[in-house]
C-alpha cells in the first residue's frame, strides 16, 4: 500500500509540469488573482468613509445651533466625512432617510440654544440609518467627538460647548451584520450561476461540439443566445430565491413592505441575473478553451463583488474603485436589495438602481450578439 | 468530366470552383462536381485532404473563400437558412449531447426545425426503431457505446426529413461490427430512394461498398472522379489472376495461356503457380481449364485480384492512402481536453 518508486513519482510530476508549461497562459490568473485581491480588497474594506449624506434640521435657530452648523461644516470640509444638506422638517428628513437619501439626520431641537446658555443638558438628536451600522457608528462617534460629550474627547470642543449630549436614535429595529451582508450574498449567488451557466457550461458545450450541432440547424444566433440566457436566468431566479429565502430565515430578517417588496426583490434578482449572464456571455463569446472561464472565475469575483458595497460602504472607496464598481450591476443590485429588504422602500427609491441594471443588461446584450459567431 | 446525364432533376449538390483558404494555406482548391438527387456520393481522401473543410462549406459552418456551392438549388452563402432546412449533418467529431437521452435529443432537434409535437413523436419513434435504439431511448447518451452514439446522430440528422444527408467520416473510430451496422443503415436509406447522401471517408472499402460515385481528393484537389468501377478500371495493370496447378507449370503451358483472349501476360510465380495479367471484363475460365487439360495439367485453385481504390489512389497521387500524413485539425476539442 505504501509502495512507491521515486523515478515513477518524478515521471508523474514531470508530466504535470510539462503540461503547465504548455499552458503557461493559465499561470497568469494564478498570480494575478491574489494581487487583485490585495489591491481591491485592500481598498474596499476598512477605508475611511467619505461623503456620507447627512441632513441637518435646525428647529432652534439660536447661537448654539450656529455653532453646531459650523462644527459640521468643518467636518464636511476638512475630512470630507459628510455631505451636508439642510432640511426644515424632521419628519420629512427622516422619511428621506428611510428612502436611502441620508445616512443620518442631525436634529437641533427648539430650545437647544437656551439649554446651552443656561448650562443645562442640551440634547442633539442624531437619527441614523442603522441598516448600515458601519456608517452609523462612524457618524455617531464623530459627532460625540466634535461635541465633546464622551470622556477624554476633544477638550477644546468640550470647553466651548459644555453639556451638549449627542443622542443616537436608530430608525430601524436591531440590524446586525448578517442582515447587512444578506443582499451581497444574494448577488453573489447570482454571480455563481452566471459563471457556471453562462461561462463554464457555454464553453464546455462549445468544446463538446454541441454548438456545432446547433449551427447546422435553422437556429439563429439570437435563438441560441436568447435560449441560453433564458435557461441561465431561470436557473438564477430559482437559486436566488432559495438562497434569499434561507438567508432571511437564518438572519431573522422581518419582511418589510409585504408583497411590494417581494415583487421588487424579484425584479432586482431578474435584472441582476440577466446583466451578469449576458456579461459572462460577452466575455466568453469567442473562447474555446474550457480552462478559461474557470481561470477567470476568481478574478471576476474579486473585481465585481468585493467593491459592490456588499461588505463595506461604497463611501469608503477611493475614486478609481468607486468608478470601477459603478461599471458593474452588483453595486446597484446590492444597494437596491438592501433598501428593499432592510428598509422596505418603494419603487421610487430603487428606480435609479433598476435603470442602471437595465442599461447594463442592454449593453451586454448588444455586445454578446455582436461577438457571438453563428459560424465556426 | 464530372457531368452525368442524371435523372432529369437538378443536382442535389452543385459545386463550382469552390476554394477555401486558411490564411495562405489552401485547404480546398477549385473543387468542381455535382451530386445527383438520390445518389450516394463519396469524398475519399487521407487525413488533411480537405474533406471536412468541404463539408463545412456545404453545411454553412464556414464561408468559402471563392467559388460557389448550391444545395438543392440554394446557395450556401446567400441562402444559408434554406440550406439548413434541406440538410442533415453528421459532423466528424461527435456532437451528441451526453446528458440527454436519445428521445430528448431527437425531440429537441425536431423543435429546432419547427416540427409539431405529433410529428416529432412519430418521426422519433420511427427513426429510433430504424437505428435500433428504441430500447435505449430513455437512457442518457453518455452511457451509449461509440456505435450507438453514431446511430443516434444519424437518427437526429434525419429527424426533419432532409433531402441531403451529409456525413463526415461516420465510421471512423468504430469497431468492425458497428461499422457494418452503419453501412447497412446507409444502404437501407439509399434503397428508400429520394435521399441524397454525401459521405466523406478515408476508408476505401467504405467508399467502394457504399458510393455510386466518388471523388478522390488529395491536398485539397480532386484527383479523380467516377463510379468505383470506372475508377478502378481506369487504372492500367488491370486484374491479376493467380492460378495454382496440380502439376508443375511448364513453358509451353505458359505460352498457350498467353495466347488466350483477354490474357495480356502470363508468368510463373512458383513451380506450380502461374500469374496472369488480364484485360477486359471477362475472365476466360473455361479456356484456361481447357488449355491446362490439353497440356496434361489440372487447375487446383484460382484467385482473382481486382485493383482496389487503394491502387486507384496510388495511381493518381503516387502515394498510398495509408502512408499519408495523419496530421489532423480538430476545431472543437482544445488541447487541454484531448
Ligand atoms: N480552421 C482552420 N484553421 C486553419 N487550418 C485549418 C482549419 N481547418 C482545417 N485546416 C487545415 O486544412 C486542412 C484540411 O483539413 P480538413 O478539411 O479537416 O481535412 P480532412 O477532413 O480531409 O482530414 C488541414 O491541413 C487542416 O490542418
Ligand atoms: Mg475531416
Amino acid at each position: 500500500m505504501f509502495e512507491f518508486k521515486l523515478s515513477r513519482m518524478l515521471a508523474v510530476a514531470e508530466r504535470d509540469l510539462r503540461r503547465f508549461r504548455r499552458n503557461s497562459a493559465f499561470l497568469v490568473p494564478m498570480v494575478l488573482m491574489p494581487i487583485t485581491y490585495l489591491v481591491i480588497l485592500g481598498k474596499a474594506m476598512g477605508g475611511d468613509l467619505r461623503d456620507l449624506p447627512v441632513a441637518i434640521v435646525d428647529q432652534d435657530r439660536g447661537s448654539a445651533a450656529v455653532l453646531v452648523h459650523d462644527r459640521l461644516r468643518t467636518l464636511e470640509q476638512s475630512r470630507e466625512l459628510f455631505r451636508l444638506s439642510s432640511e426644515l422638517d424632521p419628519k420629512s428628513a427622516v422619511t428621506r432617510l428611510r428612502q436611502g437619501h441620508y445616512r443620518a439626520v442631525v436634529i437641533v431641537p427648539p430650545d437647544f440654544s437656551e439649554d446651552v446658555s443656561r448650562g443645562t443638558r442640551a440634547s442633539l438628536g442624531v437619527v441614523v440609518d442603522n441598516t448600515d451600522n458601519t456608517s452609523a457608528n462612524v457618524i455617531e462617534a464623530e459627532l460625540r467627538r466634535a461635541f465633546g460629550a464622551t470622556g477624554g474627547g476633544d477638550r477644546i470642543a468640550a470647553a466651548a460647548a459644555p453639556g451638549i449630549q449627542v443622542e443616537r436614535v436608530d430608525v430601524y429595529g436591531h440590524r446586525d451584520f448578517m442582515q447587512y451582508l444578506l443582499p451581497g450574498v444574494i448577488a453573489l449567488s447570482l454571480f455563481f450561476v452566471a459563471m457556471l451557466a453562462g461561462g463554464i457550461i457555454l464553453v464546455d458545450d462549445r468544446a463538446r461540439g454541441i454548438h456545432e450541432g446547433y449551427f447546422v440547424t435553422p437556429l439563429s444566433a439570437l435563438d441560441v443566445i436568447g435560449g441560453l440566457t433564458l435557461s441561465a436566468v431561470t436557473l438564477g431566479m430559482i437559486i436566488g430565491t432559495v438562497v434569499l429565502g434561507s438567508s432571511i430565515v437564518i438572519a431573522r430578517l422581518p419582511l418589510l413592505g409585504g408583497i411590494r417588496t417581494i415583487v421588487l426583490v424579484g425584479a432586482a434578482l431578474f435584472l441582476l441575473a440577466l446583466g451578469l449572464i449576458l456579461f459572462v456571455f460577452t466575455l466568453m463569446a469567442r473562447v474555446s478553451n474550457p480552462l478559461m472561464p474557470r481561470a477567470l472565475f476568481g478574478i471576476l469575483n474579486v473585481v465585481t463583488f468585493f467593491p459592490s458595497g456588499a461588505l463595506y460602504p461604497t463611501e469608503s472607496y477611493p475614486h478609481w474603485l468607486g468608478a470601477l464598481s459603478s461599471l458593474f450591476p452588483m453595486r446597484y443590485a446590492v444597494n437596491a436589495l438592501r433598501n428593499l429588504l432592510l428598509k422596505g422602500v418603494g419603487f421610487q427609491a430603487v428606480l435609479p438602481d433598476f435603470v442602471a441594471m437595465t442599461v447594463f443588461a442592454l449593453v451586454m446584450l448588444v455586445l454578446a450578439s455582436f461577438l457571438f459567431k453563428r459560424t465556426l | 468530366m464530372n457531368r452525368r446525364p442524371g435523372n432529369g432533376n437538378p443536382p442535389a449538390i452543385l459545386v463550382e470552383h469552390l476554394t477555401k483558404k486558411f490564411g495562405e494555406f489552401v485547404a480546398d482548391d477549385d473543387l468542381n462536381f455535382n451530386v445527383d438527387q438520390g445518389e450516394i456520393f463519396g469524398i475519399l481522401g487521407p487525413n488533411g485532404a480537405g474533406k471536412s473543410t468541404l463539408i463545412r462549406m456545404l453545411n454553412t459552418l464556414i464561408t468559402p473563400t471563392s467559388g460557389a456551392a448550391r444545395v438543392m438549388g440554394y446557395d450556401v452563402v446567400q441562402r444559408r437558412g434554406s440550406v439548413r432546412h434541406e440538410i442533415g449533418v453528421i459532423a466528424q467529431a461527435s456532437t451528441i449531447d451526453q446528458d440527454l437521452s436519445a428521445w430528448e435529443s431527437l425531440d429537441i432537434y425536431g423543435k429546432f426545425y419547427g416540427m409539431g409535437r405529433r410529428e416529432r413523436r412519430q418521426r422519433a419513434t420511427e427513426l429510433l426503431e430504424a437505428v435500433g435504439l428504441l430500447e435505449w431511448k430513455d437512457r442518457p447518451a453518455g452511457t451509449y457505446s461509440g456505435g450507438m452514439r453514431r446511430r443516434l446522430e444519424i437518427a437526429r440528422g434525419l429527424i426533419h426529413r432532409p433531402h441531403v444527408f451529409i456525413l463526415d467520416e461516420p465510421t471512423t473510430g468504430l469497431d468492425p461490427q458497428s461499422r457494418r451496422v452503419i453501412w447497412e443503415l446507409l444502404e437501407g436509406l439509399r434503397a428508400q430512394g429520394n435521399l441524397t447522401i454525401l459521405l466523406c471517408t478515408h476508408y476505401m472499402d467504405e467508399a467502394d461498398r457504399l458510393c455510386d460515385r466518388l471523388a478522390i481528393i488529395d491536398h485539397g484537389k480532386i484527383v479523380a472522379l467516377g463510379s468505383p468501377r470506372e475508377l478502378k478500371s481506369s487504372v492500367p495493370g488491370q486484374d491479376i489472376l493467380t492460378v495454382q496447378f496440380f502439376q508443375e507449370v511448364l513453358d509451353d503451358l505458359l505460352a498457350a495461356l498467353r495466347g488466350l483472349p483477354n490474357v495480356q501476360e502470363a508468368g510463373r510465380e512458383e513451380t506450380h503457380t502461374a500469374r496472369l495479367i488480364l484485360s477486359g471484363d471477362v475472365v476466360p475460365l473455361e479456356a484456361i481449364a481447357e488449355v491446362s487439360r490439353t497440356h496434361g495439367n489440372k487447375v487446383k485453385n484460382m484467385s482473382l485480384q481486382e485493383p482496389t481504390l487503394e491502387d486507384v489512389f496510388l495511381h493518381y497521387t503516387g502515394r498510398g492512402l495509408r502512408d499519408t500524413a495523419t496530421q489532423e485539425y480538430t476545431y472543437a476539442v482544445p488541447t487541454m481536453m484531448r
